[in-house]
């Protein structure tokens, strides 16, 4: 029942001015607010393609030289070239392994000596102030001192994406196992667990689902780092495709090229996520339900 | 049995010094013992206390049993770790202290069938209501068979119906194998039922107020909540309760309310 308040002269004349209330019923407001939009799904193909009908545009009135803009279609003729040459996938898989190799190193040694300052408060005193200042230092800056230091070789841009990726990834591997709620350290001094059991059956699980998020932030941070340390230096990778494309003004493969590595980024985080809710499919409920309340 | 004597505690904030429990003595045989008091007066406290989670600032506290010291715990919330299957929560226990998987089985097969949870034992946590989810972690509790069982208001956050159905195969699963349970609850209904003995608390800092034997034969069954002799220890505990409260509220002026 709705109740009607009693309309006094005032309220008579400020009410003509109003608009009719709707009032909308339950049901119609669940309705809202459960609805998905129709082709959600395609929603993110929008602005691409917008972009795409733009660049056309803009390169079909022939205003723009062929060396800033190169029509898409000229791009697109020049990737399919470029996917049938031998140095394109040469590049490719040495940037894949530098980028793998560099990735693995800084996880190897970020997640313990993160799990070692989410634990310890000790540690993380002595080491977190350091870490902390490294990490605001752009690591563009420093990739000269390392190629200085570790060459110009594999090692030296292995080294530049473990160290870029490294100091990153350590604070929020720390910040994950620090965020584990204490109930379980309650439940695992109940049963009276040592040391290795807590780290391999509470720790560990625990975290992981934030750990494994915060590798998949990373990994678009070693890309970035991949791409510089290319740039700066290499005789081979994307990075260098796109150097050499620019000496001699191919501006199409440099398009090839960022489109590429565009799309290896997002087909690493799907992977990512799709192992996320592969292997921790509790977490992704837990997730859930929290946001509910 | 444990014996608590003189204990004190007290938490060190930034500008004050909080005391949660003071000179409190208490002696826990084999007994279900219910704890309550009015809230934020340290019955959670206590249960740290007595799981060694929380440091003594006073007293001593002793422990005679026949075999190793152990304890059970089980909170409100985050008493099952969600990465596990139900069986695996169940065993937890008894895996840490590398007991061999078929005989886990065997145990975590009677628990669940004690519990009613016959065909849950392979789902996640996350499957489960809340009221199954704390009969999983009674059973967590349980399994390692410790020498001390700590709950802290287990059942605090179910409705009605569902806590009596928990409060019903506690009963039942305490029958079957007497522990020494400390129960903390702000439920004076569900500590009778439950307890053989409560132990009421004063405000804080807390204090042992007053000990009360529960008459009531095992095993219990709902019937005995609705005997007079039920009602009537109710509202004793109640009467208690609510007059320390008064107390604390008009902070000094107690003459007015006698």
């Amino acid at each position: 029942m709705i109740k009607r308040q009693t309309v006094t002269k005032k309220d008579t004349h400020r009410r003509s001015r109003m608009p009719t209330r709707v009032i909308r019923r339950p049901e119609e407001i669940a309705a809202r607010r459960l609805r998905t939009v129709r082709y959600q799904r395609y929603a993110g193909w929008l602005l691409p393609l917008c972009a795409l009908l733009g660049w056309w545009f803009a390169t079909t009135t022939g205003r723009i030289e062929r060396f800033f803009l190169p029509p898409p279609i000229d791009t697109l003729t020049t990737g399919w070239q470029m996917l049938h040459s031998a140095d394109f996938w040469w590049d490719l898989s040495f940037s894949a392994l530098r980028i793998g190799a560099g990735f693995i190193l800084a996880s190897i040694i970020a997640i313990p000596c993160g799990i070692l300052m989410g634990r310890s408060r000790l540690f993380n005193a002595v080491v977190e102030p350091p870490i902390s200042f490294v990490r605001f230092v752009p690591m563009p800056a420093v990739i000269p001192l390392m190629i200085l230091w570790f060459g110009s070789g594999e090692w030296g841009k292995i080294m530049i994406i473990a160290l870029g990726v490294f100091f990153q990834l350590v604070l929020m591997i720390a910040d994950a196992v620090a965020d584990i709620p204490e109930a379980y350290y309650d439940i695992a001094h109940s049963i009276d667990t040592t040391l290795w059991q807590r780290l391999w059956h509470f720790t560990l699980p625990a975290a992981m689902p934030e750990m494994w998020d915060s590798l998949r932030i990373n990994f678009g941070l070693a890309w970035a780092t991949l791409i510089f340390a290319e740039i700066l230096g290499a005789t081979s990778g994307l990075g260098y495709l796109i150097v050499r494309s620019q000496r001699y003004l191919l501006t199409e493969r440099i398009f090839v090229a960022v489109l590429v590595i565009g799309i290896l980024g997002i087909i690493t985080d799907k992977w990512f996520a799709w192992c996320y809710y592969q292997w921790f499919p509790w977490s992704v409920q837990v997730q859930r339900t929290e946001a509910q309340q | 049995m444990i014996r608590l004597e003189h204990v004190g505690v007290q938490y060190r904030t930034s500008n004050s010094v909080i005391e949660a429990l003071k000179d409190l003595d208490l002696e826990i045989g084999t007994e279900f013992l219910g704890v309550v008091g009015p809230s934020g007066c340290g019955k959670s406290t206590l249960l740290r206390v007595l799981s060694g989670l929380v440091p003594l600032t006073e007293g001593r506290i002793e422990f005679k049993v026949d075999t190793g010291f152990s304890y059970g715990i089980v909170f409100q919330d985050y008493s099952l770790l969600p990465w596990l299957t139900v069986q695996q929560n169940i065993e937890l226990g008894l895996k840490m202290r590398r007991v061999p998987s078929p005989h886990r089985a065997a145990v975590s097969r009677r628990l669940l069938r004690q519990l009613g949870l016959d065909d849950a034992g392979h789902l996640l946590p996350h499957h489960l209501s809340g009221g199954m989810r704390q009969r999983v972690a009674v059973g967590r509790a349980f399994a390692p068979s410790p020498s001390l069982l700590l709950m802290d208001e287990p059942f605090g956050a179910l409705d009605a119906i569902t806590r009596e159905e928990l409060q019903e195969i506690l009963t039942r699963l305490y029958e079957s194998e007497p522990h020494t349970v400390v129960f903390v609850t702000h439920d004076v209904e569900e500590a009778l039922f439950l307890s053989d003995r409560i132990c009421v608390l004063s405000g804080r800092p807390a204090r042992v107020q007053t000990m009360i034997e529960v008459p009531f034969a095992r095993p219990r069954q709902q019937e005995v909540k609705r005997t007079s002799m039920f009602l009537a220890l109710r509202y004793r505990i109640e009467d208690i309760l609510r007059g320390r409260k008064e107390l604390v509220r008009n902070n000094g002026r107690h003459h007015e309310l006698s």
